[in-house]
């Protein structure tokens, strides 16, 4: 019962540091000079995309205690890691596209680094939750599903690098990010990620408890077939 | 190191008195050469932009068709179940089914090539060592991830649909330096042998740690 009080807690925390964060990022932040009220769409893509990668990497590390402890509660943290971080993935996804039409002068764009990046890193996570889901819930699958995990982790540099060398045509004044940003701005940014890592951390929380209480209702579920039978 | 060539000599025997993986690996690889060729060229000229695609679409598509057959034929019967409980250290049942997936695709890639050259881009057969070489070690890195996966998927209900599914994300990087390199290597001037370069790092280094993880991770995604 006091679990379920500290997450409630921490869900109003949450609610509260978010109503904040809007208000500051249009409120309190100032306007930028070229990019204009757009630019404010940074706050949150930026903060998203960082959220992606730790989720990312958080499922690798399930994965590896998986395969090497084979306790469910690593492969749920793995699954629910990698659920949060495609959300994450998709909500940068489509917010780069909101911010780069008026500022690129188009949505999408097959040269971008960071864009290509993103985009092949949400492919495969997106792939790693379909293989997930039609696999079923057997070891084997859960099996198959830490090594997905694993080698996913290991395409993120080998995409990063590839896109890299792909691209390079990007001026990277456009991007809008970089050391020179003003103290409010960077205070608003530091406000965003913490929420989207506090974001994060409950929605994980929440989705491995679901996936661990799924797991036991199986069990009792097979256990109770097997008494009538 | 003798273990592995009797797995390898196994399988390869098995594809000799069939040869249904590399049959159908080079039909389909002639299948996918000719839509291509239907779908991107109304117009003369244009098929030197677009040969290296095409040589690796084929590539990737035929792979899998043949790699979702590696462990098909262990099912029947419990032979994989046979082979794992059988005293041979687990990378080398993995490595000898790893080289025979090599074999088949780097065959079907050996008939592929000089029909993408004919139809699109002749100088493919005057740089056919440096095209020869993105060819065998995108196969590899293919081979390596593919094989995993389809042991891993072997016992699964929809393991011909989700192999693709799995695999293509993973290979992104095989590919996008595959289709890189190729287009490097056909380009003129020094800049371009340079960028070639580059992406054939890539490209190994993407093979050596997919190969080295696939090892590894083989013996855990097996074991009950």
């Amino acid at each position: 019962m006091t679990g379920r009080r500290v997450f409630i807690g921490l869900m109003v925390v949450l609610g509260a540091m978010y109503v904040e964060a809007i208000r500051e990022v249009f409120f309190v932040a100032p306007v930028e000079r070229v990019m204009g009220i757009v630019q404010k769409i940074f706050y949150f893509h930026v903060s998203a995309a960082m959220t992606f990668f730790l989720a990312f990497v958080v499922c690798a590390v399930g994965s590896v205690a998986y395969l090497v402890t084979r306790k469910a509660r690593w492969d749920a943290l793995a699954a629910a890691s990698a659920e949060v971080g495609v959300l994450m993935c998709a909500m940068v996804l489509l917010t780069g596209p909101l911010w780069a039409w008026p500022v690129w002068g188009t949505p999408w764009v097959w040269d971008d680094p960071q864009l290509m990046l993103t985009l092949g890193v949400f492919l495969v996570y997106t792939s790693y939750l379909l293989a997930r889901s039609l696999l079923g819930g057997d070891a084997a699958g859960r099996r198959l599903a830490a090594v997905l995990g694993i080698l996913g982790a290991l395409a993120i540099p080998f995409i990063h690098y590839a896109v890299q060398l792909w691209g390079g045509h990007h001026p990277r004044v456009m991007r809008g990010e970089g050391g020179g940003l003003d103290p409010t701005m960077r205070r608003v940014f530091a406000l965003c990620v913490v929420s989207f890592l506090g974001l994060y951390g409950l929605l994980l929380w929440t989705r491995m408890r679901l996936f661990l209480d799924e797991a036991r209702l199986r069990v009792l579920q097979n256990r109770v077939e097997t008494e009538v039978a | 190191m003798q273990q592995l060539g009797v797995l390898l000599w196994k399988d390869l025997r098995l594809e000799l008195r069939s040869r249904e993986v590399v049959y159908t690996s080079v039909f389909f690889a002639l299948l996918v050469t000719v839509i291509s060729g239907f779908a991107f060229l109304r117009h003369a000229g244009a098929g030197e932009k677009v040969a290296p695609g095409i040589l690796w679409i084929a590539l990737t598509f035929s792979g899998t068709l043949g790699m979702n057959r590696t462990f098909g034929r262990e099912r029947e019967d419990g032979c994989l179940q046979g082979v794992l409980l059988a005293p041979v250290p687990r990378p080398a049942v993995f490595l000898g089914k790893l080289v025979a997936n090599f074999v088949f695709m780097a065959t079907a890639a050996a008939a592929m090539m000089p029909l993408v050259a004919l139809f699109f881009e002749p100088r493919l057969f005057a740089h056919g060592g440096g095209i020869g070489l993105c060819l065998a070690l995108g196969t590899l890195g293919f081979a390596a991830v593919g094989t995993l996966l389809s042991a891993g998927l072997s016992k699964a209900r929809l393991r011909h649909v989700l192999l693709p599914i799995v695999m293509y994300p993973l290979t992104l990087p095989a590919v996008i330096s595959g289709v890189m390199a190729t287009t490097s290597i056909l380009a003129p001037g020094p800049d371009a042998a340079a960028q070639a370069r580059a992406w054939l790092v890539l490209l190994g280094g993407y093979d050596v740690v997919f190969l080295a993880a696939a090892i590894f991770l083989f013996d855990p995604l097996v074991r009950e």
